[in-house]
């Protein structure tokens, strides 16, 4: 798998991603993992949706040869949930993705170390990142998650992330009809499509 | 299975119990019986299958809008604060109240609500997390 070439390192932290702008391809934001999803994988043990993160969603582990969330190929947004939860619904941007693997913790003796694992993946699936990301930098929504000093550039919120059917007419991406607008696909698609 | 030679420290992790959980941030309910792997399968605005990454069964569903739901169907659903609620009944009063008109018009529609009513006919979700739901209206 080739590595793609990323913007340099802006943040550390495992708990912020680098991703491509719902709004512009060429703009790299930073989205901030949902401590609702994470603290509820970790005190259920979900060891398959943390290895996941580290190894699909986050691209700064070292020796995970991928671009994780940024090496994204498409980006959808707003859920299809008539009448239901707006404008949450609205604003969530689903970014798609083709890994070459799966992953997963395994437990140390110790009950306190993990190691990522590779896995299998699932047959002819994508991998989707579920993330709110408002278009107005100024809304309100954005000072409660950058409270903690650190955070002063997320840009959005990743609440879940998993394996999904693709669509039936292009097995790279999600049916289309799942959300209310494609954003973007990735630049050498587009190319070659004009 | 390979090793990415990665450890973390993740401070403490509980030990995998099978256990639906309410989830503010994207308003929905999620049943994992496994802790592998799933692939989700949307059947509609309400229900999602989450189907083993190689075998043909299921270890979970997703019932999303979950809030607006409850709150169409608190009062036929009889639920009251302190009670649990049955995942099965949830979907089968969700059905039965006009709502799930449009389901019923499609056999593999549902076909894949019974195999989701069956999946989580010992499931339930416990007070607490219904209660947070009630009170986020």
């Amino acid at each position: 798998m080739s590595i793609p070439s990323l913007p340099p390192p802006v943040h550390n932290s495992l708990e912020i991603v680098r991703a491509r702008s719902p709004f512009d391809y060429d703009e790299t934001l930073l989205l901030l993992r949902s401590s609702e999803a994470w603290d509820d994988f970790r005190a259920s043990g979900k060891l398959s949706k943390i290895g996941q993160y580290f190894g699909l969603v986050h691209s700064g582990i070292e020796r995970v040869d991928g671009a994780g969330m940024h090496g994204a190929t498409a980006c959808f947004r707003g859920l299809l949930r008539p009448r239901w939860n707006r404008p949450l619904d609205d604003e969530i941007c689903v970014y798609s993705m083709n890994p070459r693997r799966d992953f997963t913790m395994q437990r140390a003796a110790d009950n306190v170390k993990f190691t990522l694992q590779d896995l299998t993946p699932p047959r002819s699936r994508v991998f989707v990142v579920l993330a709110e990301v408002p278009e107005d930098p100024s809304d309100p929504r954005l000072e409660e998650w950058r409270k903690i000093p650190g955070l002063e550039e997320v840009r959005g919120l990743i609440h879940d992330w998993e394996w999904t059917v693709p669509g039936l007419d292009d097995d790279n991406f999600p049916a289309a009809s799942r959300f209310h607008e494609q954003l973007w696909q990735e630049r050498r698609r587009r190319h070659e499509n004009r | 299975m390979k090793t990415a030679d990665t450890t973390f420290d993740l401070g403490e992790v509980g030990q995998f119990q099978p256990h639906a959980k309410y989830h503010h941030g994207l308003d929905m309910v999620v049943y994992l019986a496994e802790d592998c792997s799933y692939v989700s399968e949307p059947v509609d605005g309400f229900l999602t299958l989450l189907w083993h990454p190689y075998d043909t069964r299921l270890v979970g569903i997703k019932l999303k809008g979950f809030r607006y739901a409850f709150l169409q169907l608190q009062n036929k659903l009889g639920w009251k604060e302190g009670d649990w609620l049955p995942l099965q009944r949830f979907i089968e009063t969700w059905l039965t109240n006009g709502l799930g008109h449009e389901i019923m018009k499609s056999e593999e529609a549902k076909h894949k609500y019974r195999l989701a009513q069956d999946y989580v006919a010992q499931v339930c979700l416990v007070s607490d997390e219904v209660e947070k739901i009630a009170s986020a209206a």
